[in-house]
């Protein structure tokens, strides 16, 4: 275990070595509606890739889409080796794939605690324990609400045992959909430090509109438009690249 | 009762649920105190005690119901014709385990082996299992078959177990031909006898393992739902079920599993009413669906301590109402349910409105 994150360099000299997740020529249709166009993204083990795009893109539809949640109807969508297509949500998540939506997803009407036990699938109680130490390592606030039922926290402390909820089985990627979206930016700050602890562990496809997060969080950057990748590479070209941000982001460069 | 005390109170007690229902219970406690003064103690003690028998098998019933409709929306009016399944499955099965294979005059069935004349203990047990197991069967063969592809879509599971019913009740006829419960049914069941409280008051043994079966119901069940991670699961999934398969949880599983208990506690109900109701009617499910229907809205959709609370109400309070107001004895639930609904839209024990 790293103690601080590792300098960009050395991500990106292992990340083409494994990728993690491919997807290739992905289709999604939902209803009538043509989601996913073709994209083509690879996820590479150990970073974190941001996934850019204004608004209706088809970034959820990406990660929905990898879950199961949506399936695709065409395409190829291999994870360390095996399909996903034509699995079940259930069957996908437990090949090490954990969730995050955009609606963060929580059960209302259980404990924070009850939350985390559920996600921690199969888990013995010493690594339960464990799993549970190291969520209250990364956010410690989440200590003082562990048995508040999880509809009665702040959307900023929902994000957390969202996450949290990620981490309570041995996931080895976790996808994260927009969790800076409505939060104060305060709160961003901490969910950010956590993503920012969390990357030597884990995989994070992350989905982000908050520029800043993004390019502090990310690694890698897949810039997508109406269900294709229009552009990608490490995030520091994006960064330098005011002229693409502004294109497909709405937004002046870094 | 004393209330007027509202600062000092603790906090439980200011729970506005905790409040509406000992609100309820003081007014019906009025109710009765009023219209007793005219039936003496014994008859009083007998009537309460088969208000809680009454309750137990009221419990069963819309214990069931309250997993399968209050707690994953479905519409499902073939529980009652599960309960009467199962309720004339145990009867058949014990009837048969208890003739002597001499006496037997039924030598061409093809189940005629199975008259063996087992004492009352164990034909009791294996009846029952018999009993639950048919309403099992037949709760898992509606949600396979049927069910599963329909949650979500109250139109047509109202339209589909609505059809079930008349199927089941008519096939009931054919499977069973049973025309009438045997005279001694009710006497031979296990177990026998009466607990003689006082020379006044007495209670069959029968009718307080009724009682026990009730209570170990929900103690099982609620732990079940409360405690474990099935239950987790189970309520996880009827909240937001897409986000308990990301979690990795086949939820479509632990539907079909909850759907076969519910089944299985109204086939349980079932045998328990042929017990006090010395033998079976065809329409008795029918009749006692309603009842727990509205049990199930009174203690609140979703709320399992509400079902029970509920039963016990309705249970407690009908036998006195039946004696004083034999006019009433139908309609005072739903009387009880516009009350209820009145002063909490969303049941005694529901969540937000």
């Amino acid at each position: 275990m790293k103690p601080s994150n590792p300098p960009i360099l050395e991500t990106m000299s292992n990340a083409p070595s494994e990728p993690l997740l491919q997807l290739a020529g992905l289709q999604t249709y939902i209803g009538q509606f043509h989601i996913l166009q073709g994209l083509e993204l690879t996820v590479p083990a150990g970073a974190v890739t941001v996934l850019l795009g204004r608004n209706g893109a088809g970034k959820t539809t990406t990660l929905k889409t990898i879950m199961g949640l949506t399936p695709a109807q065409e395409g190829q969508l291999n994870y360390q080796g095996v399909s996903l297509r034509g699995r079940t949500t259930h069957e996908i998540a437990r090949l090490g794939i954990g969730y995050v939506p955009e609606d963060r997803g929580i059960f209302r009407d259980m404990t924070v605690e009850e939350n985390l036990t559920l996600a921690a699938r199969g888990e013995k109680p010493a690594s339960y324990r464990l799993r549970l130490e190291r969520c209250h390592d990364l956010f410690p606030d989440m200590r003082r609400f562990m048995r508040q039922k999880a509809g009665t926290l702040s959307g900023g402390q929902q994000q957390m045992v969202a996450i949290s909820r990620g981490l309570m089985t041995d996931n080895k990627l976790l996808l994260i959909d927009e969790p800076s979206k409505g939060l104060a930016p305060i709160v961003v700050k901490a969910v950010m430090d956590a993503l920012e602890k969390l990357k030597s562990e884990i995989t994070i496809l992350l989905v982000e509109q908050n520029f800043t997060m993004a390019s502090v969080v990310g690694d890698f950057f897949y810039l997508i438009d109406d269900g294709q990748n229009v552009a990608n590479g490490p995030l520091s070209q994006l960064i330098a690249d005011p002229a693409l941000t502004r294109k497909y982001l709405g937004v002046g460069g870094a | 009762m004393k209330l007027t005390q509202t600062q000092t109170v603790p906090a439980f007690v200011r729970d506005r649920r905790v409040l509406a229902l000992i609100g309820l219970i003081g007014l019906l406690l009025l109710f009765l105190l009023y219209i007793n003064t005219a039936i003496k103690f014994p008859v009083f003690v007998s009537f309460f005690i088969n208000g809680l028998v009454e309750s137990a098998i009221l419990f069963l019933m819309a214990s069931g119901l309250s997993l399968i409709f209050g707690l994953m929306n479905v519409v499902n009016f073939a529980h009652g014709a599960i309960f009467t399944w199962g309720g004339f499955a145990f009867i058949w099965a014990f009837n048969l385990l208890t003739t002597s294979p001499t006496e037997a005059t039924d030598k061409t069935s093809p189940l005629a082996w199975l008259q063996i004349g087992l004492d009352p203990f164990p034909a009791t047990l294996l009846a029952l299992v018999i009993g639950l197991t048919t309403g099992a069967g037949l709760g898992a063969g509606l949600e396979f078959l049927a069910i599963r592809r329909l949650y979500g879509r109250p139109v047509f599971q109202i339209l589909l177990t609505l059809g079930l019913v008349l199927v089941l009740d008519e096939s009931l006829r054919l499977v069973f031909s049973l025309k009438a419960p045997t005279y001694d049914f009710q006497n031979s069941i296990w177990p026998p006898g009466k607990w003689k409280i006082s020379p006044d008051i007495s209670i069959n043994w029968k009718y307080l393992a009724i009682m026990v079966i009730g209570l170990l119901v929900f103690i099982g069940v609620y732990w079940l739902l409360n405690r474990t991670k099935v239950g987790l699961v189970i309520r996880g999934g009827v909240e937001d079920s897409g986000m308990v398969q990301a979690l990795g949880y086949n939820v479509k599983r632990y539907f079909f599993g909850v759907f076969i208990l519910g089944s299985a506690l109204a086939a349980l109900g079932g045998a328990a009413h042929t017990v006090t109701s010395s033998g079976g009617t065809e329409g008795m499910g029918q009749a006692g669906l309603l009842t727990a229907f509205v049990v199930v809205v009174i203690g609140g959709l979703g709320s399992f301590e509400g079902a029970a609370v509920g039963s016990l109400l309705v249970g407690l309070v009908t036998p006195y109402i039946a004696y004083h107001f034999p006019a009433l004895a139908d309609s005072f639930v739903m009387l009880l349910l516009v009350l209820v609904l009145l002063v909490r839209p969303q049941g005694l024990f529901g969540g937000k409105p």
